[in-house]
């Protein structure tokens, strides 16, 4: 026990000696010659110690590297991730900006429509799921001023007609419904047809009289279809759509038309409603003057809010 | 599996296609999720209960539309013909399902066409513009077919596990 106890008391004793004897060594002459020798000889030893000691931190640098690396990819795609969801709301933004741009420039084309408020903008929240009948919701309805039969048009052409609807929804028939019928007229000649919609989304447009003999023909692939005005229930010169296929026969009495509507329905997102506007002089109410058949409103006809 | 649990399915399959299957068309023709839903329910769970999911989706969509039966009774129609096509035994295949489905998708176009009929001009549903509209629909319909026959078998027989054909 009392030999454990004095161990630490002569080491701690030996190293000060030798701690005195080294000190007192210096001022021995002829010491530093010593002292350099043995530098001398251990510095062989000293280098390879501190070459090992780099090529061991050099082994643990990339390591360290690799870590940090991973930290920063990390952090940079989750910088990416952020940058693409704002690229994503940027372009869904100017997408939308565009539109309403060009809503804009249609009601400016169009001062004698009443398309009142942003709030009547609405936009198709549903659509038919089947090839046959054809019509969208929108998510305004009587609060926001809409009404039955109003007629819905984006700022490509005409969209359709508002069929029911409740406070805050209402259904649009489009114009390709198969229940639809418009009286159309050519914009290039002014003839005038009826313009029904077809399952499967087409229009054609029947009833239109037989090209004049000598003058330039009444219809004609590329011609442009618009409303006619002539009736109550859509205001005039709006685009339907334009004439891709003519099918005239001499011994008929009119001709027909094969129309592609000019509103893409499968990419519809902003329509407006027109809640008021004023007819033309052309609309006198008497749309069948040509012998044609009257564009009857499918609303009016007794059967109104059910379809099949 | 529970009234309430299959309600909020069948609801929530109207308005997927009500809402998100119109940007899925191609070509113009929208996939049809309820039929798809009845005529793999009719292979799965049997015509009863097809049925009655059909009617479910059906009136959902008649409310929706504001048209009386313009699709209970397609749909109706279609669990019909797939009760009729339905075998005993290994009904879970796909490719009778495929079968059922292409001749569902005709049948349901046929159904709608004869109630909006009333509406036709005469000479202007032509047999071309029809079959036109019936190809695509048809196809659209076999496309995603996958994508409501897998689930759906995952999860009958995740609610009930799969009886041997001798045994109904």
């Amino acid at each position: 026990m009392n030999r454990r106890r004095q161990r630490p008391s002569l080491m701690l004793a030996s190293l000060a000696l030798v701690w005195l004897a080294s000190a007192l060594l210096r001022l021995v002459p002829g010491a530093d010659m010593v002292a350099a020798r043995v530098d001398r000889a251990l510095s062989p030893l000293q280098s390879g110690l501190s070459f090992a000691a780099a090529r061991l931190r050099l082994l643990a640098q990339p390591g360290q590297d690799a870590v940090s690396l991973r930290e920063e990819v990390r952090r940079l795609s989750a910088e990416l991730d952020r940058l693409q969801v704002e690229t994503q709301q940027l372009d869904d933004l100017k997408r939308e900006n565009r539109e309403l741009r060009e809503q804009l420039g249609f009601r400016r084309l169009r001062p004698d429509l009443d398309l009142e408020g942003a709030s009547i903008v609405g936009r198709s929240i549903a659509a038919e799921p089947g090839p046959v009948l054809r019509s969208i919701k929108m998510d305004i309805g009587s609060r926001d001023g809409v009404a039955e039969r109003m007629t819905v048009v984006s700022h490509r052409g005409l969209v359709g007609q508002v069929l029911r609807l409740d406070e805050r929804w209402s259904d649009v028939m489009l114009i390709t419904h198969p229940r639809s019928r418009i009286r159309g007229r050519i914009g290039r000649s002014q003839a005038t047809g009826i313009v029904f919609g077809l399952p499967g989304g087409d229009l054609v447009m029947r009833h239109i009289p037989q090209d004049p003999e000598g003058g330039p023909p009444n219809v004609q692939v590329g011609d442009i279809v618009e409303t006619s005005g002539m009736s109550q229930r859509f205001p005039g010169q709006i685009t339907i759509g334009q004439v891709v296929k003519v099918r005239q026969n001499d011994v008929a009495k009119w001709q027909e038309a094969s129309i592609r509507p000019s509103v893409d329905f499968d990419a519809l997102e902003l329509v407006m409603v027109v809640t008021a506007w004023r007819p033309s002089a052309q609309g006198s109410g008497d749309p069948g003057a040509d012998g044609a058949p009257d564009d009857v409103d499918p609303l009016l006809s007794g059967d109104a809010n059910r379809l099949p | 599996m529970r009234p309430l649990l299959l309600a909020l399915m069948l609801t929530g399959a109207v308005q997927l296609q009500l809402s998100a299957m119109p940007a899925a068309a191609l070509d113009g023709a929208i996939p049809n999720l309820p039929l798809l839903v009845a005529v793999c329910a009719c292979l799965l769970l049997g015509p009863e209960q097809a049925a009655w999911w059909a009617l479910l989706m059906g009136w959902l969509l008649d409310w929706r539309s504001g048209s009386f039966a313009a699709y209970s009774l397609p749909l109706l129609s279609v669990v019909l013909l797939a009760g009729l096509g339905r075998r005993r035994v290994f009904t879970g295949g796909l490719a009778l399902t495929a079968a059922l489905t292409a001749l569902g998708s005709l049948l349901h176009l046929g159904v709608q066409l004869l109630l909006a009929g009333r509406w036709a001009e005469s000479g202007l549903w032509t047999p071309q513009l029809l079959a036109g509209i019936a190809l695509r629909a048809t196809l659209v319909n076999l496309l995603w077919l996958p994508v409501v026959f897998a689930p759906l078998r995952m999860l009958v027989r995740w609610l009930a596990p799969p009886s041997m054909g001798w045994e109904r």
